[in-house]
């Protein structure tokens, strides 16, 4: 009996890191106008926009969290997970609420962020997380390393990047510019003015229309270029590749310009010309399609 | 304290940031050992040259912002994640990028000439390109892009011990595969050296590869 008791008792003690939990109830006011910065190491940042003029943090900390520390002020707020040296236990969930109009920076290892309904500008970078943001930020900037970014509707200027993560934004208009070294780039329902998308040997996509005069810069090494415009679409298209392919429904078709070489080039205009769209891959097919 | 002990807190005193106490255990062990002496000394001189960076050089094509952009946020990102431990690496690997940034002037000047070649060409067609492309300037530039490339690879090399598997088997498989582009458009060059979209594409290679280095080379430790 006593052994089953001293069995019971090391149970226990085993798995106290897991009872260690502490919860986070805390207040502090920020302006409308103010800037909250947030650090978290394994876990998650929930962040939503609320219209008060204070950040609530609530959410538990890992047992071996030294402490959430809060320093600045009502303008700019920094809350940061502060770990040991060697820690086994950090796992920290963050669930915040902030002035919709702040700007909020946060900044993970593997923690996932997920920020909703902010209007101010929002910088957000993890090694490992996965990123998510819905909301119309006023400037976006999201960098993760294998972390998959989603953005449900790109800000007047966005720029992202990942290493291998996958980079999906379902709404873009303005401004965006994203690169990746394997991930895939996709972006849907563009009404895009600049866009500048790079990659390695991720695929890229866009789907939507290219409005304006600006400029569209797509390169990739090996991955695939699709475009899928609308058949009204008015640009002028400078398209090469060095040994990949080149289809086009919109236009005429691509020519070998060399003879000692596979490459092919294509030039052509639309409409009454405007955005200019180049697009240049080295070995990745590229498309051109109408929807 | 003993020899590792000190050196794994010498970034932080470095940094003054050291508390009191521990400030002091370290000084006294460093007044009796000659190598973790010139290990502080090396970490110094190294924090020095970060801190001497230029800030502001101006390529012809706009190249360094970004870049220089990319060092201060990672800059930032490493210290505010991970302490100093990593400010001497990463102080070695802006030493590079600076290298690799001047560099890509002499790449960009090359890039120039191709423009303006090319549209010469252009006007001229079908082929009427000045020998000049396939010249000494072009070698030049190349040799210089090599080299950076070859130095920012040193760097990723000291870094590897910090980055995950699956990152490292994603940065070696497109360095790799820019490689081989960069193997192909060579031999095509060479097969049709006055061709001036080769000389651009080679020279675009060339950059993509050591944009990903540099990217690489800052990116924060995962491990």
């Amino acid at each position: 009996m006593r052994k089953l008791a001293l069995f019971a008792v090391g149970v226990l003690l085993a798995a106290a890191p897991a009872w260690a939990e502490r919860s986070v109830n805390e207040m502090r006011p920020l302006i409308p106008t103010g800037k909250v910065s947030i650090s978290n190491i394994e876990g998650s940042v929930t962040i939503t926009g609320w219209s008060n003029p204070q950040v609530e943090i609530t959410g538990t900390l890992g047992a071996d969290v030294e402490e959430l520390r809060i320093t600045g002020d009502d303008r700019d707020l920094w809350i940061e997970v502060k770990a040991p040296k060697h820690p086994e236990w950090l796992e920290t969930d963050l669930v915040l609420r902030v002035p919709a109009t702040a700007s909020v920076g946060v900044d993970t290892v593997s923690a996932t962020i997920e920020v909703a309904g902010v209007t101010g500008a929002v910088d957000l970078e993890s090694v490992s997380g996965w990123v998510k943001i819905a909301g119309l930020p006023s400037e976006l900037s999201i960098e993760t390393v294998s972390g998959d970014l989603t953005v449900a509707e790109s800000a007047p200027r966005t720029d992202l990047a990942s290493v291998s993560g996958s980079i999906k934004v379902m709404k873009a208009a303005g401004r965006l510019d994203a690169e990746s070294v394997s991930g895939a780039i996709r972006v849907d329902d563009g009404l895009l003015e600049n866009a500048s998308f790079e990659t390695v040997s991720g695929d890229i996509s866009y789907a939507g229309d290219i409005v304006g005069s600006g400029s569209f810069n797509i390169e990739s090494m090996s991955g695939s270029v699709t475009l899928l415009v609308p058949a009204s679409v008015s640009a002028n298209f400078d398209i090469s590749t060095f040994s990949g392919s080149i289809d086009n429904d919109i236009g005429p078709s691509a020519e070998r310009t060399s003879k000692f070489t596979p490459e092919k080039e294509l030039r052509f205009s639309t409409g009454a010309g405007g955005a200019t769209v180049s697009i240049e891959s080295f070995s990745g097919s590229i498309k051109i399609k109408t929807d | 304290m003993r020899c590792d002990e000190v050196r794994g807190l010498l970034d932080d005193h470095a940094d003054g940031a050291l508390a009191a106490p521990a400030a002091a255990r370290v000084d006294e062990h460093l007044a009796g050992c000659r190598e973790c002496s010139a290990e502080l000394e090396e970490l110094r001189r190294l924090l020095a040259l970060a801190a001497d960076l230029p800030h502001e050089i101006a390529p012809s094509r706009d190249l360094w912002p970004p870049i220089a952009a990319r060092l201060g946020a990672s800059r930032e990102a490493v210290r505010g994640r991970l302490g100093g431990r990593w400010q001497w690496r990463l102080a070695a690997a802006a030493a590079l990028v600076v290298v690799a940034g001047s560099l890509l002037i002499a790449y960009s000047l090359g890039r120039r000439h191709a423009d303006v070649n090319l549209a010469l060409a252009r006007q001229a067609s079908p082929v009427a390109v000045p020998a000049s492309l396939g010249g000494s300037d072009f070698a030049v530039a190349e040799a210089e892009l090599v080299e950076a490339r070859d130095q920012l690879l040193a760097a990723l090399d000291d870094r590897r011990d910090s980055m995950s598997p699956d990152t490292l088997r994603v940065v070696d498989d497109n360095l790799r595969l820019i490689d081989g582009a960069i193997g192909r458009i060579s031999a095509a060059l060479d097969a049709d050296p006055l061709n001036p979209r080769l000389a651009n594409r080679l020279a675009g290679a060339y950059r993509t590869q050591i944009e990903l280095l540099q990217r690489a080379t800052a990116l924060p430790a995962e491990i």
